[in-house]
Parts: structure tokens; C-alpha cells; sequence
């Protein structure tokens, strides 16, 4: 029975700005496996990337704040622990591939300085001890010399090999858990491949766990075991990648997946999910889907159905899943 | 969406309530100055020359501030002073601020040799000390106030230009600007219409800064002889002349100077928040 | 399928008529940038963003143009539209060149190609009111204000947005109603060619889909042609009549979105539809991975400039560079070795 990296229970972080409060994250329940990926699926506003910086304890203060919920990783609450303890934990146990690799390095200093800087705080060792390591992490990043590598600074790479820098700095800690934000969506399509090639296979060697957060369903198709959905700081719905794509249960998820452009054009056009999603403050207290849904009835306006568990270790929020089947 | 109004309230609630009640003072003494202001500011009285403010042996509540070496109340010299620095201040700041800003926007937009052009006038602008410009102009065409305005118009315009054609560039490669220019607009049209009111924030706060900064340089001015003509009240001409006196009546130059200092700080603290206030990237905030 | 939503696959109900008259030609068309490489005044460094590029696109149909970064088909958007003048080549609109012309020349065809742009925030002036940006393409006609609003009421409504956005700012309005707002400012003057230049890429899916369909519409309504540019492949299969691929400043194969998916001859193509992640966990596709690094057009070697990261590459390829070769059905492929590489099919590649 694998031993579960990372637990978040009902998690509530919430922003409070001038105009309103902002309850980005509103009631998530996430579990991730040992050697597990689980993909975070979800579009702009979904509050995808606040979960991330939840779990990394990275939201910036005051003006938000983790309101309520539990995050346990490995046995161990992270919502009590202080700034100190957080670090230790951030880098070497718990580490994060941020969108842009662009704007996560600093232009001003070498790549082996940066990712050297991991290795740094975490272990006392001396200089030549981290250079080694940090040429061992880009060979095993796939970063082609990284002797040279080591001493040239950000612009002078691509996205792709920053991406595999970042990659490299980010498992040079063996982490037990990596927290992927949009990995490749910066990144062109055959580059994508490679860098999604390249984090399956150290996902492998090292057996780290994943979460993987992204709009693109393909990308989770390839790399994801499970798969939430999320939908205005709720998920809506959560399981195997094969249950989900193929007996999705919930109206969003459905739509978002008819949604998706097949084949060549036809005179129906693709389907598309009626109206917008809620403004961050506009979300009324049932189902948030309720607007948009076209199976709603007055029920789904009641505080939201809460996730049934099936037979087939998926989950729902939906009243109607089943007379939807 | 908050209507405007209610949203206009919450900014009007966190206006720097000092700084604002002080320009919003300065205003209302210069437009109401012959109304408010006790004496005639030109009046010489030698008889009652050198008298110090109310408080001291010898002062009057007459003349509350005390009064200068010509007799003349210190008081309503430092009102219709003000009258003066403001028409300078916000006068050669909204000149100076027109100039910099058309130049900043056409070589922004236009780049290439036009650019490049106004980039070596400017470059030229800076390399000349704004004080000797002013001596030279002042110096040929004489002291007045409209000379004021004139000179800082043509040394102070520099700072519009240079944001102004650094915010052009930014716009210049946004998308809407090659719809305007795909649809055949006229650049002066694409410049007016796309580039000003997003330059307006920027040059709104410079301006609010300038004020203060045009008000010192009239000061500088007059305390050199080459400001408004006297026996004009202006608050630098009063430093001038209080200057010799500062041993034995220190009131005559240290009651404008505090004017001037006060205003500044007030000009500054308003900018400054001005720009906060203004910044796109506040979203949110605690 | 999913019950209840969308249509089933294979549903091709196409009831456009597509000319078989060239709309518009690009002849040898090239675009070079020159690269300042520090202080040194030897030789000067190109960057060869187009570089003999010819193909022509016929009325009424859409034409997708795709390739990965630096591959030069934005840079051929802008010289179609006007924004760049090209370094050689000509752009010939119903066989009349539109560059190098002045703009007072072109009279009617100015305003016959229009644009619609990829980012939706910075394609709107936030400033400006949501008529006024719509109406402004009709500035120069020197029409009333009143005959502009008008106009602009009949193109929300073309375009399914409502009238309550008419005095609204960009800001109040999501990333897909701005492209909405977007493209009913490109069909103001009545446009008979658009270059959508990437106008879904910053969309969340929802919102892609919206506007795909409403690409769709207005194609049968108002028989525009359109270039279609992208680097996201499901979404051009899904819209184009053909195919363009694009890699390094040069297009290496063309065809029919059918051809070009079913039977991709050129090793690029082939990875490029391999490397497109298919919403379906159980497809096994080939996987494709190439090395290395996109090429970029600075300077770029002779020979092939696939060749590089190409598995199938031989000493031809090195040397000489490959010509677009017309094949059977409109096909053609730049490739020395088109015939001679596996022919594995891309099974189940999008659809």
C-alpha cells in the first residue's frame, strides 16, 4: 500500500483586497500518492497556481492567507510550521518548476551559480563538492556540456535548456514531491516533447511524485495518473486519467472536453460551455457551475453538492451526475 | 463592478490629508489674494519699516507677520506671493509639460532619424545648466512674470520627453497600434487618440512633482534679480531681500522660505502618492 | 462520444464553394533583419526570417501557416499586412502587388486585408471605449458618428456580443470577448482577406472554441479568405482547407489539412504532429522526439536546415538545400529523402 507524499483537506486560501474577498481557493481536497502524478487541471482564474503556492507556503501576506484547511506532507502538517521550517522543507523536499523559465532565473548570475545555491543551503558542503553535483544534475538533465553550461548566464540559452536548468535545480534536492506549474506552456511544441520526455524519465529514477498544473488536456493525457479538475477554486471533479477522459461524469468536464478541437470542421461547430465563468467575486454560494450548466435545476442552487465517492475511486460534485449518465 | 463614484470615494478617503489641505490652501490664497490679504502688498510705509511679527516686542497684530525694509506687510507679500508661484509653478509646469510630451510622443512613435534628432536636441537641452539659459534669456529679454513662464518652458521639458518617448516605444509594438496603422490612420490621429491618455498617467505625476520643483526655481530666480519685477511679491524676491536683514529681522526671509518649503513638501507628497495611486500594477491590496 | 455534446467525428458538411483562383500569392518572398554582432565591422550577420517563401492562397478558403518559434510565419503576417517591407519578393493581391506601393495606390484594396492579433490585451487600447475601437478602421472614410455606431451595432451583433458592451472598457471584458471585440473591428471595412495571427493561443479552451466557431461562421456568411497562423496544431487541422509547414524562414511541405495529416512526407511535419499531445491517455502514437534545439535563422547552414535534428539525414542533405517539390493532390515537400523514409503513419494524431 503506497504511503500517501501529500494530503490537502478542505483547503481555503482566500485573498482580501479593497473590493471584496477573493476565495481563490475554496474547499479543495487533493491526495497524492508515493510515485504518483496527479494532474491539476483548470483555466485562468480556476485558482490552480494558488493551490501550488499553498502547499509551498508562498502566499503573500496580508493580503492573503490560508483561512482554513489542512496540508500534510509526509505525515507532517505544513500550515503550522514557521518561515524557518518551510525552507527546509522547500528545495529538498517539496520543489516547484514555475511557468516562465525565463523569468525564474536571475539574469545576473551563472546557471551553476544558481542552482549551486540550492545545493548550498541545504547541504554544508564546500565549493568544488557543489560544482560536481551541479554537473551531475544538468548531465542528468540532458543539458548537453554542462561544464560550459555551468559558467554561462540565462540569455544565453533557450527556453528548453532553461527549462532543463530549472528542471536540474529543482531535483537536485530529491525532492519526494515536484510541484509543476505550466512546465511547457512557454515552450514550443517539439521542445515541449522533449522536456516532457525528460521529466517522465526522472520521474522514473528518482520516483518522485508530481502534481502537474495545466489548461492542456493533452499534456495530462501523456503524463498524468490521476487528474482534478478545478473549477473556481473547487474540484469539480477527480480521478484516473482514463476515468476522466473517458467516463467524465461532471457537466464542466464534459464540456471541456467536447470542447476540444477534432479532427477537421464541422457545420456544428464545436461545442461550447454557454456564458463565462464567474468573476473571483462574483461566485455565488451553490454549485458555481450552476450559470452555465444546462442540466441545472433549482436544486444545484443549494450549497455545493459535495463529492460522492463511486466504485470507481472517482469523484463528483454534481447532484445530477447520475441522471446525467 | 463598484460604480464609480463609490470606488472615487475610497480614493478621496485615502488622500494624504496634509499635503492636500496645503496645496488645496495655496490655491485658494492665490485666487483669493486681494481679498483675504490684510495690507496692499506694494504699499511702502517707512515708518513702520522693520517691525517684527505680533508675537515679539514691538510687532502689531496689524501686522502679524511683520513687516519688510520698505514697510510692507510681510504678511500679504507672502498671499500675493503665492499667487505668483502658482501661476508659475502650474504655468510653466502644463508649457513645459506640453512641449516635452509632443516631442517624447513623435520620436517614440516615429523613431529612426527623427528620433534620433530630438534625442541630440534633448542631449544638447541637458548638457546647458538651466540657471545660465535663464540668465542668458532673462538677461536679453528682461524680468517679468511671462519671461518666468517662457524660460522654464524651454529648460524644464526634458523629463516629459524622455518618459514620454520611452512610454511611445512600449505602445508603439502593441497590437492596437498596427490595427490603427493597417486601417491608414493619420499618426498624428494614432498619437492623439492611442498614445496620450496612456501617457497621462506618467506625465500627470511628473507634473505634480514639477510644481514644486518650478515653484523653487521662480525662487532661485528672483533671489538672483532675474524673477518677476518688483515690487511684484514673490517669495523668492522676499528671500532676496530679507537675506541682509537675516541678523536683525530674520521674519522677513524666513516666513517665504517656510512657504516655499511647506509647499514643496505638500507638491511632492501629493506626487508621490499620485503615483501610487495611478500604478496599473494595484490591483489589489490588503 | 459524449452524449449530449458536440458531433460526432467525420461530420464534414463544407458548403463553401472554394475557387480555384489565386486570392493571394506570395512569389520568393524573403525578409531579412540584420543583427548587430558587437563592435566587429567585418561581415554582416542576417537574420533570415523569410527566406524564399512561395505559395499562393485561393479565395475563400483558409490557409493554415504553421511552425514553432523563429519559424517566420508572423514575420509573413506583417509583410501581407503591410507592416514590413519585404527584402525581396513580391505579394500580389487578385495579381496586383501590394508592396512597395504606395498606400494612396492600393485605394480599395487597402482595406481588403485586415488582422486580428494573438494578444487580446494588447490589441484593444484600454482606453478607448469599446465602439470606438471597433469603429475606428472607419475613420478615414470620414463617415458620421452616427453612421459609425450604427455600423458598429450590426457588428456585435455579427460577432455575438451583446449591446451592453458598446460603451464598456476592455477591462470589463474576458480574454475571448476581447478577441471578439477584435475581430469585429477587422470586419468593419469589410475585409475580403484576415490574417488571424495566433488568436486563440492566449485563450483558455472554452474560449478557443468560441472563437473557432465564430471564425467558422463568419467564413460561410461573408466568404473571407484567411490566413490562418498558429503553432497549435489540433486547432489548424480543424479550420484549414491547407496546410503550409514552416521551419527556419523556409515552408518544407504543403497540402491539404487531410494529406498533410494522413500522410505527412516531411520529417519535420511528422514530429511536429507527434509532438502535439492528444487529449486521450490511451493513444499510442509515435512518439517523435527530436534534438536539439529549434533552429534559428541567423545565419543558418547550408543545405537542409532540418538537418540538424533529422534521424533520416544523409550527406545530400548537408550540402544541397532541398526545393519544394510538387507531388500529386497539391502536395508538396521539400525533402531529399521524402520517398525513401518510413512511412509510419501518425495514427490518431488529433482526431
Amino acid at each position: 500500500m503506497s504511503s500517501e507524499i501529500l494530503k490537502v483537506k478542505d483547503l481555503r486560501t482566500y485573498f482580501f483586497t479593497d473590493i471584496g474577498i477573493v476565495k481563490a481557493v475554496d474547499g479543495v481536497d487533493l491526495c497524492i500518492k508515493e510515485k504518483e502524478t496527479l494532474g491539476l487541471v483548470g483555466e485562468s482564474a480556476s485558482g490552480k497556481s494558488v493551490i501550488a503556492y499553498s502547499v509551498m507556503g508562498l502566499i503573500p501576506k496580508p493580503a492573503g492567507r490560508i483561512v482554513s484547511g489542512q496540508v500534510i506532507f509526509k505525515e507532517k502538517s505544513l500550515l503550522g510550521m514557521s518561515d524557518r521550517e518551510m525552507r527546509e522543507i522547500r528545495g529538498k523536499d517539496i520543489a516547484m518548476i514555475p511557468q516562465d523559465p525565463t523569468t525564474a532565473l536571475n539574469p545576473l548570475f551563472t546557471i551553476g551559480n544558481q542552482i549551486g545555491e540550492v545545493i548550498r543551503y541545504h547541504e554544508r558542503v564546500g565549493r568544488p563538492e557543489i560544482f560536481e553535483k551541479v554537473k551531475s544534475m544538468l548531465r542528468v538533465a540532458r543539458v548537453p556540456s554542462p561544464e560550459s553550461c555551468l559558467k554561462s548566464y540565462p540569455h544565453e540559452f533557450s527556453g528548453g535548456l532553461k527549462q532543463r536548468a530549472i528542471i536540474a535545480m529543482a531535483l537536485s534536492g530529491r525532492p519526494d514531491l515536484l510541484i509543476a506549474d505550466e512546465p511547457t506552456s512557454a515552450l514550443d511544441v517539439t521542445i515541449q516533447m522533449q522536456i516532457i520526455k525528460l521529466i517522465r524519465e526522472l520521474r522514473e529514477q528518482f520516483g518522485t511524485s508530481m502534481l502537474l498544473i495545466t489548461h492542456n488536456l493533452g499534456i495530462v493525457a501523456k503524463m498524468c495518473d490521476r487528474v482534478a479538475i478545478l473549477y473556481c477554486g473547487r474540484i469539480v471533479e477527480e480521478g484516473t486519467a482514463r476515468a476522466i477522459f473517458y467516463r467524465p461524469k461532471h457537466p464542466y468536464t464534459k464540456g471541456l472536453l467536447a470542447s476540444l478541437p477534432r479532427g477537421h470542421r464541422t457545420q456544428k461547430g464545436l461545442y461550447t460551455i454557454p456564458g463565462q465563468p464567474p468573476g473571483p467575486l462574483n461566485r455565488e454560494e451553490g454549485c458555481h457551475f450552476y450559470q452555465r450548466c444546462e442540466f441545472a435545476r433549482d436544486r444545484c442552487s443549494e450549497p455545493p453538492g459535495l463529492e460522492k465517492i463511486e466504485g470507481d475511486d472517482q469523484r463528483v460534485r454534481c447532484w445530477r451526475w447520475r441522471e446525467l449518465e | 463592478m463598484r460604480s464609480n463614484s463609490a470606488r472615487a470615494g475610497k480614493v478621496f478617503k485615502r488622500l494624504p490629508l496634509t499635503a492636500g489641505m496645503i496645496i488645496f490652501m495655496l490655491l485658494v490664497l492665490a485666487v483669493s489674494a486681494p481679498y483675504i490679504a490684510p495690507h496692499d502688498p506694494n504699499l511702502q510705509d517707512l515708518s513702520i519699516a522693520l517691525k517684527p511679527p505680533f508675537w515679539q516686542q514691538g510687532g502689531e497684530s496689524g501686522y502679524p507677520l511683520g513687516t519688510d525694509s520698505l514697510g510692507r506687510d510681510i504678511l500679504s507679500r507672502i498671499i500675493f506671493g503665492a499667487r505668483v508661484s502658482v501661476i508659475v509653478g502650474f504655468g510653466g509646469m502644463i508649457l513645459s509639460g506640453l512641449i516635452g510630451t509632443t516631442l517624447g510622443l513623435i520620436a517614440g512613435y516615429f523613431g529612426g532619424k527623427i528620433d534620433l534628432l530630438i534625442m541630440r536636441f534633448t542631449d544638447i537641452m541637458l548638457s546647458m545648466p538651466y540657471i545660465l539659459i535663464a540668465i542668458a534669456i532673462i538677461g536679453a529679454i528682461g524680468p517679468s512674470l511671462m519671461n518666468v513662464i517662457f524660460v522654464m518652458a524651454i529648460t524644464n521639458w526634458v523629463s516629459y520627453t524622455r518618459i514620454t518617448r520611452y512610454e511611445a516605444m512600449s505602445l508603439s509594438k502593441l497590437e492596437f497600434v498596427d490595427m490603427a496603422k493597417l486601417s491608414g490612420i493619420h499618426p498624428a490621429k494614432i498619437i492623439i487618440n492611442h498614445f496620450v491618455p496612456n501617457v497621462l498617467n506618467s506625465v500627470t505625476v511628473l507634473g505634480s512633482l514639477d510644481v514644486g520643483k518650478l515653484i523653487v526655481f521662480e525662487a532661485a530666480l528672483s533671489f538672483l534679480g532675474l524673477g518677476v519685477k518688483p515690487p511684484t511679491a514673490s517669495w523668492g524676491a522676499m528671500l532676496a531681500d530679507g537675506r541682509v536683514y537675516l541678523t536683525v529681522a530674520w521674519w522677513i526671509a524666513t516666513f517665504p522660505g517656510v512657504a516655499i518649503v511647506l509647499t514643496v513638501l505638500a507638491g511632492n507628497l501629493l506626487g508621490d502618492w499620485l503615483r501610487d495611486e495611478l500604478d496599473p500594477r494595484r490591483q489589489m491590496k490588503a | 462520444m459524449i452524449k449530449g455534446f458536440g458531433v460526432g467525428a467525420g461530420e464534414n458538411l463544407n458548403k463553401r464553394t472554394l475557387d480555384n483562383r489565386p486570392f493571394l500569392e506570395l512569389k520568393a518572398l524573403k525578409k531579412y533583419f540584420e543583427v548587430k554582432r558587437g563592435i566587429s565591422f567585418r561581415r554582416k550577420t542576417y537574420l533570415r526570417a523569410v527566406d524564399g517563401v512561395t505559395f499562393s492562397i485561393m479565395r475563400g478558403e483558409t490557409f493554415g501557416l504553421v511552425g514553432e518559434s523563429g519559424c517566420g510565419k508572423t514575420t509573413i503576417g506583417r509583410i501581407i499586412l503591410r507592416l514590413y517591407d519585404p527584402t525581396d519578393g513580391d505579394v500580389l493581391l487578385d495579381q496586383r502587388s501590394i508592396i512597395r506601393v504606395k498606400s494612396k495606390e492600393l485605394g480599395d484594396y487597402r482595406n481588403s486585408i485586415q488582422a486580428v492579433f494573438q494578444n487580446p490585451y494588447a490589441s484593444l487600447n484600454q482606453r478607448m471605449k469599446i465602439w470606438r475601437i471597433i469603429g475606428e478602421p472607419l475613420t478615414p472614410s470620414k463617415l458620421s458618428e452616427a453612421k459609425i455606431k450604427a455600423r458598429v451595432t450590426e457588428l456585435l451583433d455579427l460577432v455575438g456580443l451583446s449591446e451592453e458592451y458598446f460603451y464598456r472598457f476592455p477591462h470589463e471584458l474576458s480574454a475571448g470577448q476581447r478577441q471578439q471585440v477584435a475581430i469585429a473591428r477587422a470586419l468593419s471595412v469589410n475585409p475580403k482577406f484576415i490574417v488571424l495571427d495566433e488568436p486563440t493561443s492566449l485563450l483558455d479552451v472554452s474560449a478557443q472554441a468560441s472563437i473557432v466557431n465564430l471564425i467558422v461562421n463568419l467564413q460561410e456568411k461573408l466568404e473571407i479568405t484567411y490566413l490562418f497562423i498558429s503553432h497549435n496544431l489540433a486547432v489548424v487541422e480543424y479550420l484549414s482547407d491547407r496546410i503550409g509547414v514552416m521551419y527556419c524562414g523556409k515552408l518544407v511541405e504543403l497540402g491539404s489539412s487531410k494529406e498533410i495529416y494522413e500522410n505527412p512526407l516531411h520529417p519535420y511535419t511528422r514530429a511536429l504532429i507527434a509532438s502535439t499531445p492528444i487529449p486521450d491517455p490511451d493513444s499510442k502514437g509515435e512518439e517523435i522526439i527530436l534534438e536539439g534545439e529549434v533552429m534559428s535563422p541567423i545565419d543558418p547552414p547550408p543545405g537542409c536546415r532540418f538537418c540538424s535534428r533529422c534521424k533520416d539525414r544523409v550527406e545530400e542533405c548537408n550540402c544541397t538545400e532541398p526545393l519544394l517539390k510538387p507531388l500529386e493532390n497539391g502536395h508538396m515537400v521539400a525533402c531529399h529523402r521524402y520517398k525513401e523514409t518510413e512511412q509510419s503513419s501518425v495514427q490518431g494524431a488529433i482526431g
